[in-house]
């Protein structure tokens, strides 16, 4: 039982590190890409904007989903209940 | 983990009713304000429009109306300056024949004076000419120009058709012998000739005539007998007179 | 340290348990409807300060819902901005102390996620008629169907996650940090709570939009002249 509680533990924090790793990387590459764009484009600065924090919340998501995941293994964990 | 049906079915409602809330207190009174706002001013370009399209067509009635009012006035003042000009061509041709009248007048009227002139002159000049000639004659009365007439007067008596001649002979009252002057010729000698041309012995008177200027005359009440210069000149005079 | 899973419950009416984040709905949906209750009192037709200012973002969300959907923005305007107005202030009511965002329980965003759903049905059906709304799954082509339909489900589950995970992790962080040091070090973590939560609620409303748009869209002629081709 307690290698569960110990394994479900370590588990989460690695889902969480490595959730966030992914998200992380790809936020910066479209936030550069949506700066480069708005450099260009200053003209369209709201629609790439908008566009942007879409895309972002969308990443983010996935980032979100590992927090989820990490929660559950922390408070809802199906093998120690 | 478990989720809560009836607190996922009361937050279900729950934002339900918070959406119908909103929508009847919130978005909908806003929304139709801001419609009713923009009727509003869409109604008020709209009526502004209108009269702008109103003023517009004014202003072209109006300018319709100038430009016939210019037109108007263009065409009288056309007619005005074809009068003005017609009138002024007819003076002008009338004051032009006129003009012409009375240079033909006064041409005639001076050829006249100029005639008239001439012929004043002329008489003048025969009057000079004449009285010059009176002047020049008149130191010519010597001896032989009295004898000159003497033979010119005894002459005239021969010429005398022979009816006058008695006439003149037979007269009563006697002949004036009239000279220019008295002593210049010898009265006898005169008397003798004269009586020897008329084969009788009248009466005669001798008289004297500076007017003359030389020559002998004779006269009677129905007769003269002109041999002198003076009458000679008067002779010429009225020649000259004639011929102008 | 308490599950953030889990809800207080407060007492029960009859069968149904009466939770905090309940309690908290309803406290925002009295001060909402009493905030425009007294905003739209007395609209004029030349406008104050006042409503001025909610013209303006009436405007803006129309603006928005213009630019998103091309469509006019009468019909969403009531759902998209009071489902915005509704989960900005649920976010920001963790500013108040002793109140937890009634979006941090799994309960209020599941409902929000339904209710997405049900619109998009309800605006598909309204936009495009049942056909119409049934043809939608059929874009751009036939064999989409089933991914289709897993995609309308999946959709919604990752907005109501979304919306949960982002607001809960910041409570939860915040309930941490304070727990370790209470004084001053948990305001610049607020600041950012404050800002993801606008952004999840820009978002949520933004994607409920994008969904009804697409679904109204996909149902509409071009697909449909082939149909009526078949059928006379």
């Amino acid at each position: 039982m307690d290698y569960l509680r110990l394994a479900s533990i370590v588990c989460a924090a690695f889902a969480v590190a490595f959730g966030a790793l992914g998200p992380a990387l790809a936020e910066g590459r479209a936030v550069a890409a949506a700066m480069d764009a708005i450099a260009r484009q200053p003209e369209a600065a709201n629609t790439i904007s908008r566009t942007l924090f879409v895309g972002l919340a969308m990443i983010e998501t996935t980032a979100i989903y590992c927090l989820v995941v990490a929660l559950l293994l922390l408070f809802a964990n199906p093998l120690l209940t | 983990m478990t989720l809560d049906f009836w607190g996922l079915g009361l937050q279900a409602a729950n934002v339900l009713i918070l959406i119908w809330l909103l929508s009847r207190v919130f978005w909908r009174p806003v929304a139709a304000a801001i419609v009713a706002r923009q009727a509003a001013s869409d109604a008020m370009l709209d009526k502004a429009k209108a009269a702008q399209t109103a003023a517009d067509a004014e202003m072209a009635k109006a300018t319709a109306a100038h430009d016939g009012f210019a037109a108007e006035r263009a065409a009288l003042l056309d007619t005005a300056r074809a009068e003005a000009e017609a009138a002024t061509k007819t003076a002008l041709a009338s004051a032009a024949s006129r003009a012409e009248d009375m240079q033909i007048a006064a041409k005639a009227t001076i050829e006249h004076v100029r005639a008239e002139a001439a012929k004043a002159d002329a008489a003048q000049s025969v009057k000079l000419s004449l009285q010059i000639a009176a002047k020049l004659l008149a130191r010519l009365n010597g001896p032989i120009v009295q004898a000159a007439f003497l033979d010119l007067l005894v002459q005239a008596i021969a010429d005398l058709p022979p009816a006058e001649r008695a006439a003149l002979a037979a007269n009563a009252e006697g002949i004036e012998v009239v000279m220019a002057s008295a002593d210049s010729t010898d009265p006898k000698a005169v008397k003798a000739a004269i009586h020897k041309a008329l084969g009788a012995k009248p009466e005669l008177r001798f008289v004297t005539d500076p007017a003359l200027l030389a020559g002998i005359e004779l006269r009677t009440a129905h007769f003269t007998l002109r041999n002198s210069w003076r009458a000679d000149l008067t002779q010429i005079e009225k020649a000259v007179h004639n011929a102008a | 340290m308490n599950s953030p899973l889990n809800s207080v419950v407060y007492f029960q009416i009859g069968p149904v348990p009466i939770t905090q984040a309940i309690l908290t709905t309803w406290g925002i949906m009295l001060v909402l409807v009493g905030a425009a209750l007294v905003l739209t009192w007395r609209l004029t037709l030349r406008p104050g300060k006042r409503q001025a200012a909610i013209e303006l973002i009436v405007d803006m969300l129309d603006t928005q819902i213009r630019e998103t959907t091309g469509a006019e923005p009468a019909p969403y305007r009531a759902f998209i901005g009071s489902l915005f107005l509704f989960i900005l202030t649920a976010n920001w009511a963790s500013l108040l102390p002793g109140i937890e965002p009634p979006t941090a329980k799994l309960e209020t965003d599941a409902a929000l996620a339904l209710i997405v759903f049900a619109s998009v049905i309800w605006f598909g059906i309204r936009g495009a008629g049942v056909r119409g709304y049934l043809r939608s799954f059929a874009a751009p082509n036939i064999l989409m169907i089933p991914l289709n339909i897993l995609e309308s489900v999946t959709r919604v589950f990752s907005m109501f996650v979304r919306l949960f995970g982002n607001v809960m992790s910041g409570v939860f962080v915040i309930g941490i940090v304070a727990s370790l040091a209470g004084l001053l070090v948990p305001i610049p973590l607020m600041a950012l709570d404050l800002l993801t939560g606008l952004v999840q609620a820009y978002i949520f409303a933004v994607l409920a939009l994008v969904f009804i748009a697409a679904t109204v869209e996909d149902g509409q002629p071009d697909a449909e002249i082939p149909l009526k081709k078949k059928e006379t």
